[in-house]
């Protein structure tokens, strides 16, 4: 997995053009995991915040 | 059942703010759409759009932090004692809750990443303005505008995904629909507020 995308430059080296969209996934998969871990928690354990009556 | 004064409803938003993140979120969508479609295969001529919408959403960043630090209470959304005390799990809370807090700031430095890094970038195209200098930075210096502005937009879809979730909940619903109607019903203000640090006023 690499972090970064890479160019050659006119000097035939290797050039840091931005990040690697490969990296895409990981930060849809990052928010897919909070949503599902709060929506799991919020299911799970009683409401402490349960609306005064 | 409702005693009276549990009634009315409570001004949460003004017109003004609600306006601000409406069209605040259409550039964020919209950016986000034009930058990461053509990544994912669908191509068409998306960077005019980008960058003109890019300065919009300057604009109205530069209308949010002038509008909050002098005419809003900017204490709102800073977490107090009380926040980390109880590590964002009190029953009743302030204006916003730790957690919209810690969101807000985290969404703000984001952002302001974008735009830092995205300026920048207008000198590496032609604009109505000016002729494009693709020599304004070193090589090295453009890999580090574009990674960041890259890392930036990227952490900024997970942060609108978490929001858009925490908006449509059920259970957020008198947020939500605050940030639309401006206002919520007393009775919600009264379950969910402390009155003591969040002193709303009745809706106009």
């Amino acid at each position: 997995m690499e972090l970064f995308r890479y160019a050659t430059s006119v000097y035939g080296g290797r050039q840091i053009i931005g990040a690697s969209f490969d990296l895409l996934q990981y930060f849809v998969a990052a928010g897919v995991a909070v949503i599902l871990v709060h929506a799991i928690f919020k299911w799970v354990l009683p409401s402490h915040n349960k609306a005064a009556h | 059942m409702s005693s009276p004064a549990s009634v009315g409803r409570i001004e949460r938003h003004r017109l003004i703010d609600r306006i601000y993140h409406w069209v605040m979120a259409v550039c964020i969508l919209t950016l986000m759409a034009t930058a990461f479609l053509p990544i994912i295969g669908w191509k068409f001529e998306w960077l005019e759009i980008h960058w003109v919408t890019g300065l919009v959403l300057i604009a109205a960043v530069l209308f949010h932090i002038i509008r909050s630090l002098f005419f809003q209470r900017l204490m709102d959304m800073i977490p107090d004692g009380q926040n980390i005390a109880s590590l964002g799990l009190e029953a009743k809370t302030g204006k916003y809750n730790l957690a919209q807090k810690l969101y807000h700031w985290a969404v703000a430095v984001l952002i302001l990443c974008a735009i830092g890094s995205g300026l920048p970038m207008l000198r590496h195209i032609d604009t109505p303005f000016w002729k494009r200098d693709p020599y304004w930075f070193s090589p090295d210096g453009w890999g580090v505008v574009y990674s960041l502005h890259d890392f930036a937009a990227m952490a900024l879809i997970t942060m609108v995904m978490i929001h858009v979730y925490f908006g449509l909940r059920p259970d957020e619903w008198h947020l939500t629909r605050s940030m639309f109607r401006g206002w919520m019903t007393r009775k919600e203000y009264q379950d969910h507020f402390d009155p003591k640090r969040w002193k709303a006023k009745e809706e106009a």
